[in-house]
């Protein structure tokens, strides 16, 4: 089991944070040609977990079918081998009751990176989550970068319910703008 | 180029639009498995599929979420449709083409497609 784009593993990871009980999930996406880096960090304040007995544990949570255990049913193992395997490094800390923090480090211009692919569909994804939680996405490509923020959608709503198709659809929009306006498929 | 600002103008639209909205799919309920098994299998394509079906059919009361592992990876990409009429129904091996068609027949026409289903898929 792999996955194609790192997209996908960052809704692995976030999806792991929601179920963590998370209440803010931060993504952020740094590609810089000076270092040759394309690094990747998601922090939560969710519940966190004794790192030591993660493996046991998330296996048993993400994947209880048996046969898919043995070929992988670990996410946060494949996104630590996407990265180890471009020449990268790979981060995890957390701690009960701290939240988690998850940083992945890629070589930028490896030949067998898997590309960054769609972090609109990503972050789309983690708002139909059931729950009230704030998610901001930052992303950043040598001097340029934009950045979303949950909590300014609903600020502008108010109380008033802010997950309907028209705003998923405008935060599709915004980031796929903005990411194709710092990229011009030179990094990701 | 999108920015924060248009928020302000879809919230107008969405507040003139409101007293046309079509509930009559409030007790209706997508969710599909979005587990690293899911994912893996092709599951965030099929979320957005239903996404925009829902919406193209302005389904405004259907809701579409994400849930878990159900111990059936490989079936994934599964989806699980709550409807009044059917109660609960799970669907395997989805594709985005899959879950067009089961909007348009199942939560739009009743007729749960047979052929999706798991206990179709053994």
């Amino acid at each position: 089991m792999k996955f194609e784009e790192l997209s996908l593993n960052i809704l692995d990871v976030a999806l792991n944070s929601v179920r963590a009980g998370a209440l803010l999930i931060e993504i952020s996406v740094t590609a810089s040609t000076e270092s040759n880096r394309l690094v990747i960090e998601i922090k939560d304040n969710g519940v966190g977990f004794d790192v030591n007995r993660y493996e046991k544990e998330t296996a048993e949570r993400l994947c209880r079918d048996s046969a898919q255990e043995k070929s992988g049913g670990n996410g946060l193992r494949l996104f630590k081998e996407s990265a180890e395997k471009t020449g990268g490094s790979f981060e995890l800390v957390s701690e009960k009751g701290s939240g988690t923090y998850v940083k992945a480090e890629y070589i930028l211009n490896s030949p067998i990176r898997a590309p960054l692919g769609d972090m609109a569909e990503t972050f789309a994804a983690l708002t139909l989550c059931e729950g009230d939680r704030d998610i901001v996405y930052t992303c950043n490509a040598d001097a340029k970068g934009f950045s979303l923020n949950t909590a300014q959608i609903k600020e502008l709503y108010g109380d008033a319910p802010w997950k309907n198709y028209e705003i998923i659809k405008f935060i599709k929009e915004f980031i796929k703008e903005n990411t194709d306006n710092i990229n011009k498929n030179r990094f990701f | 180029m999108k920015t924060l600002a248009d928020l302000q103008a879809i919230k107008e639209n969405l507040q003139s639009q409101m007293d046309l909205r079509n509930e009559s799919h409030a007790d209706t309920k997508i969710a599909v498995g979005m587990a690293t098994c899911g994912i893996a299998a092709g599951a965030r394509p099929v979320v957005t599929a239903f996404s925009d079906s829902v919406q193209e059919h302005k389904l405004h009361g259907v809701s579409v979420t994400l849930m878990g592992c159900i111990g059936l990876c490989s079936q994934e990409p599964i989806a699980e449709i709550t409807t009044p009429k059917d109660g609960k129904v799970i669907y395997v091996k989805m594709t985005p083409e899959k879950a067009k068609r089961v909007v348009e027949e199942h939560i739009i026409g009743g007729n749960v497609v047979k052929e999706y289903t798991i206990d179709n898929n053994k």
